[in-house]
């Protein structure tokens, strides 16, 4: 090897960046040559797929283990990912923050349905299970937990990559009913003087999909219906304020979809579209209270590649969204009124050999908001020109970098990634991903922006937000340094440490006063800019198998904020310092399994909810303690596979646990899983 | 695989079987022996249980229903039944030539159906249980046993329901169509 380091970034531009090449060159210069490891088969041929799967920050879910683990809704993957964090009000909508790469109020992580991006944002929410696909049509998970750059663009705030299986040849179904029973109803004390709040059961969750593949081709149809029941006695108070309704109150999800896909010489297509209805009760924290809403979303997109597989060709991405909350039955007759349109398109071109590739792409993005309101400008287009180089040197160092401009009404961004893999011997892999991004304010498309444009829903409900004088352009810079030892398959160890500034942020500060009239809050919002804050955190997980039926994953993460001005420290301050795991997958024989995850997560602060917690006299708390979780489940295949039962205990030690002041306590839960698959060409 | 359920070869202790190979359906009739604050409310009666056995990878795997009725002794509160049902393991050995002793684990759900006529409301509550049984069976003739089980069950209802009831009721052990045993595996 050449004893020099060539760093191909500009030095001074990117500090963290170059430091940690520097880094890497150094470990590179000083080891033995050695063949590096392939990356896992589970890599894609796709090379940014394969890179972001070769960074030891990238956790893989298999479908095997979703199985395992007995899942039914697209949110229960955040229990398994152990670098990421969630919140929920009712359990079922789920605010999430990866790594801490962003506060969850930004909910800035980004979904990715084989390639394809999928759009969830809208007023400042995202609910991963409105997306219109069955879990059991997963093959595996990415979930990146550092920037990076997939399907064009560079994502900054996490990225959950969804694959789908390939259809099986032939004619195909599948169908899967779930239930679940949370313990604690008053049983026959119900008609005693001992009575308490009955405790109602936890979906069915019912979901299918229908496929047909021969050789070149597949169509495949899904579709889901799932219902949760707001069974918290808190939130059924507090709900009864505005929600109007026959039953008691609910969450009601339907989706539906389709795609279409070819292979062949004329390269990978793929067509898809898709459609989900949510019935929520939102709790919208202006309000502080659940809003009830009927949210749509539709989309279609398709996807190809010319050339796929080579190191030269041409790729594209379209895709049209449109998201809509409109008013569901409710007392007030509030309406949020809001519908978001919005066309994607990417085009790129690559060539190079494959050690040494390039790609130049443009992306145009146009969102359009309609309301009743009158927007001073509803139009939101944005383009976007960017460069992705890659170089490998025999399997011992992979280097990449991705930068890109932005212009967003008038206003310009840009973003500049660099990750580095290098892999001095077989069992070592030293890994390092930077980035700095400067992202106009408009680019977010939050809520606060569209209240500047005319967006008057809040001030019609006599709710005040005080909008700083100008939301500024933030920077943000994310380092992620991680180093991964496995001598064999059998065990490996990841350390990681990751450090972030953030500058110039826009973020909002709450604070909820309690309103005993309707249980709920009266909340005063003041949207902050600019806000600083940075961010330290240090991480290590082993992974080993003591024999081939038996794995165990342990996890330890650690999260502080070494300096941070009050705005950004009201916002993290939710988030856990300490987060363990240990998951146990146990498989004695080839159609039986256990699996079992213990998470400690440790106490979190809610600063927005002291005033509330100070004269609810214990209704709720703005501090919620850290709590150990037991999940087990047991799973046996049936019938030649055609049918699989899962038994699963969620929360096994029965504690009452709560991962939001204002949400849900909720206990032990049963829950039992019947899967069918059915193929024309297997007996 | 060593299993354990009695089988119509009569004493031959701890078999080989593979899983599934045979079923064994289990009658009893059972009746609730303990007190606790349920009965300020309610007095059980005697109730029924049907259940089938088969030899598991590791032990025997059984699954079954339980009819518990309940009179009331408290006239506020309405009468009302409650069907168990649920899934076991359990492990179990021989103790001689004909004497078999097992214990096994159980999960379930307890469903409650209350008597709306007199007292309109919630119809049907159900309820997570788990439990466990030992039980003592003695081979009378060919695939027929007779046997006596004590079995603990917890609802968790609020108040949580602790039932302690004895069983004692005949067995009859036949082989698994292969159909079954196709589907099981």
């Amino acid at each position: 090897m050449d004893n020099k380091c060539i760093c191909p970034l500009p030095s001074g531009l990117l500090q963290c960046i170059s430091f940690g090449l520097f880094l890497s060159c150094i470990w590179v210069v000083h080891s033995p040559t050695a063949k590096a490891q392939e990356v896992d088969s589970v890599a894609t041929n796709s090379p940014i797929d394969s890179l972001a799967y070769a960074n030891p920050r990238t956790q893989i879910i298999t479908a095997e283990e979703i199985a395992q683990a007995g899942l039914s809704r697209l949110s229960d993957l955040f229990v398994l990912i152990d670098d990421w964090m969630g919140t929920s009000v009712e359990g079922y909508s789920w605010q999430s923050s990866a790594n801490g790469l962003a506060s969850y109020q930004e909910a800035a992580w980004t979904l990715l349905i084989d390639g394809q991006p999928v759009n969830l944002f809208i007023l400042n929410a995202q609910n991963i299970n409105t997306a219109p696909i069955s879990i059991h049509e997963i093959s595996y998970v990415e979930a990146i937990n550092t920037p990076t750059f997939v399907a064009g663009n560079l994502y900054q705030g996490g990225v959950l990559h969804i694959h789908t299986h390939n259809p099986d040849e032939g004619a195909s179904i599948k169908a899967s009913i779930t239930a679940g029973n949370e313990v604690g109803d008053p049983g026959p004390y119900r008609y005693t003087p001992y009575s308490t709040p009955n405790i109602d059961r936890i979906g069915p969750t019912l979901q299918g999909a229908a496929s047909y593949a021969a050789s070149g081709w597949h169509i495949r149809v899904q579709g889901k219906v799932d219902e949760h029941h707001a069974t918290d006695e808190r939130i059924r108070e507090r709900v009864q304020t505005l929600y109007q309704g026959e039953k008691a109150p609910r969450l009601l999800l339907s989706s539906t979809s389709v795609d279409i896909g070819t292979t062949g010489q004329a390269g990978n297509h793929r067509v898809t579209a898709g459609f989900s209805r949510f019935q929520d009760l939102y709790f919208f924290e202006p309000i502080g209270l659940e809003n009830p809403m009927d949210h749509r979303f539709y989309q279609i997109g398709a996807r190809g590649d010319f050339s796929p597989g080579k190191p030269s060709g041409i790729s594209y991405r379209l895709s049209y969204t449109s998201s809509s909350l409109d008013p569901r039955e409710s007392k007030g007759g509030l309406n949020l009124d809001w519908r978001q349109n919005q066309f994607r398109g990417q085009y790129e071109v690559r060539f190079g050999t494959s050690s040494l590739r390039g790609a130049l792409g443009l992306n145009t993005d146009y969102l359009q908001s309609f309301s009743e309101y009158t927007l001073a400008d509803a139009r939101l287009p944005l383009n976007r020109a960017y460069g992705d180089f890659f170089f490998r040197y025999q399997n011992v160092w992979e280097q990449r970098v991705m930068a890109y401009i932005t212009q967003v009404k008038g206003v310009h961004g840009f973003g500049v990634l660099a990750t580095l893999t290098a892999r001095p011997t077989p069992a070592h892999t030293l890994s390092f991903v930077g980035s700095v991004v400067r992202q106009p304010y408009a680019e977010t498309n939050r809520l606060w922006y569209w209240i500047r444009q005319g967006y008057d829903f809040l001030g019609d409900q006599g709710i005040d937000v005080s909008l700083p004088a100008v939301f500024n352009t933030s920077t943000t810079f994310l380092g992620d340094l991680s180093w991964r030892y496995r001598p064999s398959d059998q065990f490996s160890l990841t350390l990681a440490g990751s450090v972030r500034r953030f500058n110039d942020l826009t973020l909002a500060a709450y604070s909820f006063r309690y309103d005993s009239l309707t249980t709920g809050f009266n909340t005063e919002t003041a949207v902050r800019s600019p806000v600083f804050g940075r961010l330290t955190k240090g991480s290590a997980a082993i992974q080993f198998r003591l024999s081939p039926s038996l794995d165990q994953r342990v996890y330890y993460a650690y999260q502080r904020f070494p300096s941070a001005d009050g705005t950004y420290w009201q916002a993290w301050q939710n988030q856990p310092w300490h987060r363990f795991s240990y998951t146990l997958r146990f498989t004695p024989l080839e159609r039986l399994s256990l699996y079992a995850r213990v998470t400690y997560t440790s106490k979190t602060e809610w600063p927005d909810y002291f005033e509330a917690a100070d004269v609810s006299q214990g209704r709720y708390e703005a501090q919620l303690p850290g709590v150990w979780l037991l999940d087990l489940s047991a799973r046996k295949r049936l019938w030649r596979d055609h049918l699989q039962l899962n038994l699963a205990f969620r929360n096994l030690l029965n504690k009452s646990i709560r991962t939001h002041p204002a949400g849900a306590a909720t206990n032990m839960v049963f829950q039992v899983q019947l899967q069918f698959y059915f193929n024309s060409q297997r007996p | 695989m060593l299993v354990g359920i009695c089988t119509p070869e009569g004493s031959v202790a701890q078999q080989r079987i593979e899983p599934f190979e045979s079923i064994e359906l289990r009658f009893s009739g059972m009746s609730n022996v303990n007190r606790n604050f349920l009965h300020e409310f309610w007095k059980p009666g005697v109730g029924g249980e049907l259940s089938a056995a088969t030899p598991f990878y590791l032990g025997f795997a059984e699954f079954g229903g339980a009819l518990h009725q309940y009179r009331v002794e408290e006239p506020s509160v309405p009468r009302f039944s409650a069907v168990h049902l649920y899934f076991g393991w359990g492990l179990g050995t021989d103790l001689g030539s004909r004497l078999r002793i097992e214990g096994s684990g159980r999960v379930g759900n307890y469903r409650m159906t209350f008597d709306e006529n007199t007292f309109p409301g919630v119809k049907n509550e159900n309820e997570l249980t788990v439990g466990f049984q030992g039980r003592l069976a003695v081979r009378a003739a060919g695939p027929v046993s007779i046997h006596v089980a004590g079995n603990y069950t917890k609802a968790f209802t609020y108040i949580r329901l602790n039932l302690w009831y004895v069983a004692a009721g005949i067995s009859y052990q036949l082989d698994s169509p292969g159909w079954l045993k196709e589907f099981l595996r």
